[in-house]
């Protein structure tokens, strides 16, 4: 169980200087990376998103481990390729580096685009760890709606106004589809644990497998906070329920941590993006809202 | 910007675009988007470390340092005001500061 002393003894997998903007949470977990084994050394992928954008603009790059870029919707596939061509030298005895693969992608580009090669990855049974850090949009091209979206937020396609009040539907449950390929290990987690997201990310890391963790990540431009809430915004997020965190171990549920069950409307009044929700005709939205959170913990409760 | 990074004639370019070196990023200065400079107080600073395991610009440095009862420990050296960006997050999570009693880590407008 690393705790932050035992961490700060080794260095980070992500050097100062990059471009995300001010107060981004996302490196909080990309500084990690190497921090939580020491029995492996760490090799990246990264689908196209904020995180690939902001780290390697010409002629920088922010990463200290071997990274590559790929495109939006083939992460997983990748990774896969490159763990695959580890396994093979090393059984010609041309390698003798104890490797782990890792592919991050964003939201965007694990729900929607990138899920076929992920799922495609998970099912194959590469040593692979997907982090996906769900921020709820495609931030990196201005705050386009994705199938991570909750219910009700305003962003560029998916607008507030007379006519519409933000993302109508229900988001899609990824950590549930992940759990659904009966896979080794599937984690939530939140930016504003670092201790529980170091030990997740540790348990996936050096699991010999397919791993997936799942990451709780808000944005300051398109939730519409203040620089310095990224990490507020994340636990209060958790508190409320919206984001359980929890494991499956070979299919076991366990959960890390029982929210206070604030009301919902602690965590969406805190955001720009739902700002629309105050108004009276909107109430029902907030009520479904909150509906959808307390089913997902009932659910949860009874696994 | 570093010369030594300063964007050359297509021909001096590396083949393929490729970074020079890993981890270069450190070399770009992203202080200049401060507004907000941070101020840490030594004296008040209990060395939990969640500033720095939250920093997204990993700008607060450490140093080796012992614990009261004489183990070793990594301390806060310093910020590394080349690369803050002045968001705020040390301030905001900082335990000392949400306590309320004392301050540890403080926000205050930069001069220009």
């Amino acid at each position: 169980m690393p705790g932050l002393q035992e961490m700060a003894k080794k260095e980070g997998a992500f050097a100062g200087g990059h471009r995300m903007c001010a107060g981004c949470p996302v490196p909080i977990f990309t500084k990690m990376l190497t921090r939580v084994t020491d029995k492996y050394e760490i090799v990246a992928g990264n689908a196209t998103g904020c995180l690939e954008v902001a780290s390697s603009i010409f002629p920088y790059s922010a990463w200290k481990i071997p990274w590559i870029h790929t495109a939006f919707e083939n992460a997983g596939a990748s990774m896969s390729g490159v763990e695959a061509m580890y396994k093979s030298l090393k059984r010609q005895g041309k390698i003798n580096k104890k490797l782990k693969f890792v592919a991050i992608g964003g939201d965007g580009g694990t729900y929607d685009i990138g899920l076929q090669s992920l799922s495609g990855a998970m099912e194959r049974g590469h040593d692979l760890v997907y982090i996906c850090y769900d921020n709820g949009a495609y931030m990196n091209t201005g705050v386009q709606r994705s199938s991570a979206t909750p219910l009700g937020a305003s962003t560029t396609t998916s607008p507030k106004g007379k006519k519409s009040s933000g993302r109508q539907g229900k988001r899609k449950d990824l950590t549930k589809i992940m759990v659904a390929h009966n896979i080794d290990y599937v984690a939530q987690a939140s930016i504003h644990k670092p201790v529980d997201l170091s030990n997740k990310l540790k348990k996936a890391i050096e699991l010999d497998g397919p791993a997936f963790i799942n990451i709780l990540c808000p944005c300051i431009l398109g939730w519409k906070i203040n620089p310095d809430m990224g990490v507020e915004a994340a636990r209060v997020g958790v508190e409320t329920g919206f984001w359980p965190l929890y494991e499956v171990e070979n299919g076991e549920y366990n959960i890390n941590y029982k929210p206070k069950y604030r009301p919902v409307t602690d965590w969406i009044f805190m955001q720009g993006r739902f700002r629309h929700l105050k108004s009276p005709e909107n109430q029902p939205i907030v009520e479904e809202f909150q509906k959808e959170v307390d089913k997902n913990w009932e659910w949860l409760l009874k696994q | 910007m570093n010369d030594k990074y300063k964007l050359k004639d297509w021909q001096e370019l590396p083949i393929g675009g490729v970074v020079p070196e890993g981890g270069n990023s450190a070399d770009y200065e992203t202080g200049t988007w401060r507004t907000n400079r941070p101020l840490w107080y030594e004296e008040n600073c209990i060395q939990c470390l969640t500033c720095w395991v939250f920093c997204p610009e990993g700008a607060i440095l450490l140093k080796d340092g012992t614990k009261p009862n004489g183990q070793p420990r990594k301390e806060i050296k310093e910020i590394n005001l080349f690369h803050c960006k002045g968001c705020g997050l040390c301030a905001k999570e900082c335990p000392v500061n949400i306590k309320g009693n004392k301050i540890a880590i403080e926000l205050v407008k930069e001069e220009i």
